[in-house]
């Protein structure tokens, strides 16, 4: 008996500029507003960290009052005071 | 992000809570399977988020799949308001009245602005457009602007051109009027002198045309010629003109001002309020009361109902008639000091009136009682333009047949 293989997970569409460089693109605005385009996921979240899978690194994100703003298949918007901006590798 | 909310609404979305060990699993979870969330907050250990209605089964599969509970699910947008109404009919048909009823009433004309010159007044040009078929009510569409401007140019001389811009439920009315209709100018200049229309001393000469037969300083009497249409000039041309003149001299003038003892004075005894409001030009009695009968003195005031600065077709008026009785008194002096100096304004009043730019220099009142009444006795300086035009006959004259000849 042959055990049938699952199907491989569509592909994700990522953005021009995400799919040419194969990494994460963000847009931040002062210290209220991160754009991030091409995530692998959330790690962690809660009102002071959020942190975000890049693939080949973490960014984390620390603040007072954050939250998700809005959050689908190709972007994800973070809003909040962010103090800080912290590259894990 | 307005439009965005505003689909989101119409289409109608769910939030939600969820409570678990690790709600990021969920996250990532839903984002694969490319269903959207927003506003997502994380308070008191408990993340609560928002979501299309019809993700709602498959966000139940990831939540089974995550070990998270979803809870407090909530219902928003335009389905449900639908649905929680749907057995209320006669709001359905309340709104659809409304729709209907704003775009009946976006198509009439609500009020009319009328600018009009002296030469016309408010109340005559809304009757003419009225009789043209153009009063608060009637349908924009049926207003025939172009016909209205060429009829009321046609038939009313005092029009000299005028504008009827329909603006929405606004009608613009500029008129301008035809002085033409108005100055009527003689086809021929009259000649004439300038007389003396009261005793006294010449204070002041201004001759436009015409010759001066007085100077400052002069007395005159009435009826004697100030200033002559006949002109001599220097170098023997006789000319006769309309005179053109203003001689100021300082006169006298008395007056005595009688009063009875017993007099009757009116006095209020019933004052009755009317009130209707008038829509679209259809009056609606807003009190019971009929007209009054009887010695009635009647002021009515009209007030245009407006909204925010706006006017509405909704016209208030209130009609107070007062019904006077004259009821005899026996006068006191103060009584009738009061009273007689009431007329003696009025007769100022009017006899500045009939002078020509007069001031009063002097005045001087003495009231006496006498048996049957009171007299108010007033001596005035005053100076004033004593001249009066008259027309010299000169056709009459003319045509006057010559007189025979003494027979020698």
């Amino acid at each position: 008996m042959t055990r049938r293989q699952p199907s491989p997970p569509p592909k994700r569409p990522q953005s021009i500029l995400g799919a040419h460089l194969g990494t994460l693109h963000m847009d931040i605005s002062s210290n209220r507003e991160v754009i991030l385009e091409g995530n692998n996921g959330i790690l962690e979240y809660n009102d002071r960290s959020i942190k975000i899978n890049a693939g080949q690194y973490i960014v984390s994100f620390q603040g007072r009052g954050l939250h998700i703003r809005t959050m689908s298949e190709r972007e994800l918007v973070i809003h909040g005071f962010l103090t800080s901006i912290e590259y894990i590798i | 992000m307005m439009i965005v909310r505003m689909l989101r609404w119409l289409f109608g979305y769910i939030r939600f809570t969820l409570e678990g060990t690790f709600p990021e699993r969920f996250l990532n979870l839903a984002s694969r399977r490319g269903i959207p969330l927003w506003g997502l907050t994380h308070e008191d250990n408990t993340l609560s988020a928002m979501a299309r209605q019809h993700h709602r089964a498959a966000l139940q599969s990831i939540a089974e799949k995550t070990n998270i509970t979803v809870g407090g699910i909530e219902y928003h947008g335009l389905p449900y308001c639908l649905k929680r109404y749907r057995h209320r009919v006669g709001l359905l048909i309340g709104l659809v009245v409304f729709g209907l009823g704003c775009h009946y009433l976006s198509g009439i004309v609500w009020s009319i602005d009328i600018r009009t010159p002296s030469l016309l007044n408010e109340y005559e040009v809304r009757e003419m457009l009225r009789e043209h078929g153009l009063t608060e009510g009637t349908p924009a569409k049926q207003v025939d602007a172009a016909g209205i401007i060429n009829q009321i140019s046609v038939s009313d001389r005092r029009v000299s051109w005028m504008t009827v811009n329909i603006m929405d439920t606004h009608a613009d009315i500029n008129i301008s009027p035809n002085l033409a209709s108005v100055v009527q100018r003689p086809e021929t200049l009259p000649l004439s002198n300038m007389k003396s229309i009261a005793d006294g001393t010449v204070t002041k000469v201004e001759v436009y045309k015409g010759a001066a037969n007085v100077r400052v300083g002069d007395g005159i009497r009435k009826n004697q010629l100030l200033v002559s249409g006949l002109v001599e000039y220097t170098n023997g041309q006789i000319v006769l003109t309309d005179c053109e003149a203003r001689v100021f001299a300082r006169t006298h003038r008395s007056v005595d001002l009688h009063l009875p003892k017993r007099y009757t004075l009116p006095r209020i005894q019933e004052t009755v309020t009317k009130q209707t409001m008038t829509l679209f030009g259809l009056s609606l009695p807003l009190t019971i009361q009929g007209n009054p009968s009887g010695t009635y003195a009647q002021q009515t005031t009209r007030q245009q109902v407006t909204l925010l600065g706006h006017p509405l077709p909704i016209y208030v008026t209130e009609e107070n008639w007062r019904h006077y009785e004259n009821v005899p008194v026996e006068l006191t002096l103060p009584q009738a000091q009061e009273l007689l100096q009431q007329k003696l304004s009025l007769y100022e009043f009017f006899m500045l009136a009939g002078t020509q730019q007069g001031t009063v220099l002097n005045r001087q009142c003495t009231i006496t009682e006498e048996s049957d009444g009171f007299v108010l006795h007033a001596d005035y300086e005053l100076e004033e333009d004593v001249c009066q035009k008259t027309v010299i006959p000169l056709e009459e004259t003319a045509e006057e047949p010559a007189s025979p000849l003494p027979a020698v």
